[in-house]
């Protein structure tokens, strides 16, 4: 299904879905984000800070209360996420692209019933880059491009006064259909101009990894390079680059308690990260991971190694967030390209 | 102004001498104009060090970070290393050698003045830029100077330094073994404590529903700590990521470990780690701005900083990171301290 | 709806057994299943043994 929407009925979608929770990105204290949208919906951002993954994977998700008398057997009962319907705008196509990622990461072997409780209800309505949000874009080099609708229900293309809608999905369909009436069908020149927009848009310079699909055999060839600290000497062993990573997806379970007699609590999962110490911290005292080389070595390798091992595709999707946001320069293009290229 | 040539000499001939381990520095890094922070263990390796406006880092960190591998490593330190310090930065290091984290003959101090501006703010600067690229910033006068795809572009320094620099008192590291640039302190383009002026200026009410806004943003990646040349503790008391664990760690002590926040990113526990972080630092922080830098959802942690700082200075006149041997503000007092009890 | 694989196995401490006493003892906790299934494992698997209130161990699978 595509469609063309003037530009001032955008409002008149979105107000149209009803069933939905909208959200949209929007500006708050120099920040993008998604917000649930409350006024006019304005798609004139750059990338947002963080990733929509919080919508299918929040960084706080309470999987079960637990109450226990002394002496008795706990109680428990199940939460699962009272989610609404999410219909979310303005998402690039890169964190699209990280959607089937984490779809693999939480149903591979075994099914996560949150995650897949929230994903069901999350709609993505992409917009394509017509140019490059961020000077650290380098999609294309990972098999992604800015036009790209993986992992998107609706793909948006921005024509000056009007957009140009594609559906994707059925679930994008159906978007679409609940507002019939804002839509008009494209005009040859409108598919023309998607097209050239479409065009100049994969040809716009990006950074970029050299020989991505080597990276895999080459990061493999590179586990006891000395580069590894090298290059993670001036890491500082924040969290940063995995929290707003589209496709990081580790967590820690924890016992969250709010009473001792009778004994009550959560049980809570939140994000966890492989670059701060205690991630692989044993309890005997030992860590595998000791420095911040082996620990950078882990998150490029998940990304360019592990995972293109187990799916067959680079996890790292390109956005670029770990690049601009890191506070020490540490620059996982550069990292891969200085160690593919001194592999043995 | 700074002639990059003799900054490079003077590292170039320690490391060539052996006077030093390692140099500490800036150098251009890989995603466009912006420095990061360069280890130089070789003379030959000299030649990258740059100073431009985008040296914003605090270097003291990694002075922490060496004494903590050597710690480690069981390892004696032998020759000092020597390292770029701003005015900012050598407060830090200050600090450091009050709180004896390493001694002053560990450390070589090539200090940096910032002279008559400051380093810039990443974000204050994308706005001016509006979507353009530089390669290259440099310092000119009261200008920076960047080098775009569009040709050069310049401006006036004051719109994208950082809020720090713009207050800054002491742009010229007092505490060094050797300095470049001229001393131009009493430069300070606003007036001390301007930004958290304006803040307070508002009322509670807004205050409050402002910090409330900022604490529920907190994504809790402990970037603000990490990057803290004064967050060195080895087991932090606001969170689990850093207990200590050895071999002598008994099973009672991992289990009688108290909690004193809860890892989920939730307003009371941000306000708990972002507030007990304040009042750790009050009397240590010297402004360097790195939290706030650092700080991926803009959360102004610096104006809690200099709120500590500004209490410290009108409660007791004290300056942090004045001099070393100068007191340390919560292990010294004064016949005229404001307190009764202390008397 | 699938099973939640999060929702943990509950079982009552039959009787502990001091095999090694002292600082670093080594005690065997006799467990009997609460809700009569018992969990599956694969090779190389660990298990996650908490109680809830005051923490929790990992602990390594034999059979």
């Amino acid at each position: 299904m595509e469609k063309i929407l003037d530009k001032k009925r955008l409002d008149d979608w979105a107000a149209a879905l009803t069933n939905y929770e909208v959200q949209a990105p929007s500006q708050e204290d120099g920040i993008w984000g998604f917000q649930p949208v409350n006024g006019p919906v304005r798609l004139d951002h750059t990338n947002t800070k963080q990733p929509p993954k919080e919508f299918a994977f929040p960084q706080r998700e309470v999987f079960f209360t637990f109450e226990q008398i002394k002496g008795e057997a706990p109680r428990l009962t199940q939460v699962l996420p009272q989610a609404p319907r999410h219909a979310v705008f303005g998402v690039r196509p890169c964190d699209g692209r990280g959607v089937p990622r984490m779809d693999k990461v939480f149903n591979d072997h075994v099914e996560d019933t949150y995650y897949n409780t929230r994903r069901k209800n999350v709609a993505y309505v992409g917009l394509a880059c017509n140019k490059p949000p961020s000077a650290n874009c380098f999609c294309l080099s990972v098999g992604g491009s800015p036009v790209s609708t993986d992992g998107l229900d609706v793909l948006m293309t921005d024509l000056g006064d009007r957009y140009f809608v594609a559906a994707v999905t059925d679930a994008g369909k159906a978007l679409m259909a609940e507002a019939a009436k804002v839509f008009s069908e494209p005009s040859a020149t409108d598919q023309k101009q998607v097209k050239q927009a479409h065009a100049a848009a994969v040809a716009h310079p990006q950074r970029a990894v050299n020989n991505p699909d080597q990276a895999p055999a080459k990061l493999k060839a590179s586990f006891k390079s000395p580069l590894w600290d090298e290059l993670a000497r001036a890491c500082i062993g924040c969290g940063i680059c995995t929290f707003l990573c589209p496709t990081c997806h580790c967590f820690d379970i924890n016992d969250e308690v709010h009473g001792k007699a009778p004994l009550k609590g959560q049980r809570v999962r939140t994000w966890d990260n492989c670059q701060f110490p205690d991630f692989t911290m044993h309890s005997s005292g030992h860590n595998p991971r000791e420095g911040t080389g082996a620990r950078l070595r882990q998150r490029v390798g998940h990304k360019f190694q592990y995972f293109y091992e187990n799916f067959g595709m680079h996890q790292c999707v390109g956005c670029g967030r770990c690049i601009t946001e890191c506070p020490v320069g540490i620059d996982i293009i550069n990292v891969v390209n200085k160690v593919a290229e001194n592999a043995a | 102004m700074i002639n990059l040539k003799d900054v490079r000499d003077a590292a170039r001939d320690m490391l060539a001498k052996g006077e030093v381990r390692a140099v500490i520095g800036y150098r251009r890094g890989s995603r466009g104009m912006f420095a990061e922070p360069a280890f130089l263990d070789r003379p030959e390796e000299a030649d990258e060090l740059v100073w431009d406006p985008t040296c914003f880092h605090n270097l003291s960190l990694y002075l922490v970070h060496d004494r903590k591998h050597l710690a480690h490593a069981g390892k004696k330190s032998g020759a000092p290393v020597a390292i770029v310090a701003k005015g900012c930065d050598a407060r830090s290091i200050v600090v450091l050698l009050q709180e004896h984290y390493f001694g002053r003959d560990d450390v070589y101090i090539i200090g940096v003045s910032c002279e008559g501006t400051g380093v810039v703010d990443e974000r204050k600067l994308a706005r001016h830029l509006n979507g353009a690229q530089a390669s290259n910033a440099a310092f000119d006068g009261d200008d920076f100077v960047f080098t775009t795809a569009q040709g050069e572009k310049r401006l006036p320094a004051r719109e994208v330094m950082a809020d720090r620099c713009l207050e800054c008192r002491n742009p010229f590291p007092k505490e060094h073994n050797l300095v470049y640039g001229e001393d131009k302190t009493g430069r300070q383009l606003e007036a001390p404590f301007a930004a958290l002026d304006r803040f307070e200026a508002q009322g509670a009410g807004e205050r409050w529903e402002n910090w409330a806004r900022h604490f529920d943003r907190c994504i809790r990646c402990f970037a603000c700590r990490s990057v803290c040349p004064m967050c060195y503790c080895d087991e932090c008391v606001v969170d689990s990521i850093t207990f200590p664990i050895s071999t002598e760690t008994t099973a009672d002590e991992k289990a009688n470990r108290i909690r004193w926040i809860e890892r989920s990113a939730a307003r009371s526990e941000n306000i708990t780690y972002l507030m007990t972080r304040a009042m750790h630092l009050a009397g240590r922080c010297t402004d360097c701005g790195e939290c706030d830098r650092a700080c991926p959802v803009n959360v102004p942690i610096r104006l809690l900083n200099t709120k500590m700082e500004k209490e410290a200075r009108d409660q007791f006149g004290f300056e942090p990171g004045a001099s070393i041997g100068g007191p340390s503000l919560v292990a010294s007092f004064l016949d005229k301290d404001p307190g009764e009890f202390i008397r | 709806m699938p099973h939640n694989i999060y929702l943990p196995n509950l079982a009552r401490v039959i009787y502990i057994k001091d095999e090694v006493p002292g600082e670093r003892a080594i005690r065997t906790f006799h467990l009997e299943p609460l809700d009569g299934g018992w969990f599956d494992h694969e090779c190389g698997q660990c298990a996650m043994l908490s109680v809830f209130g005051r923490g929790e161990a990992l602990i390594s699978i034999a059979s």
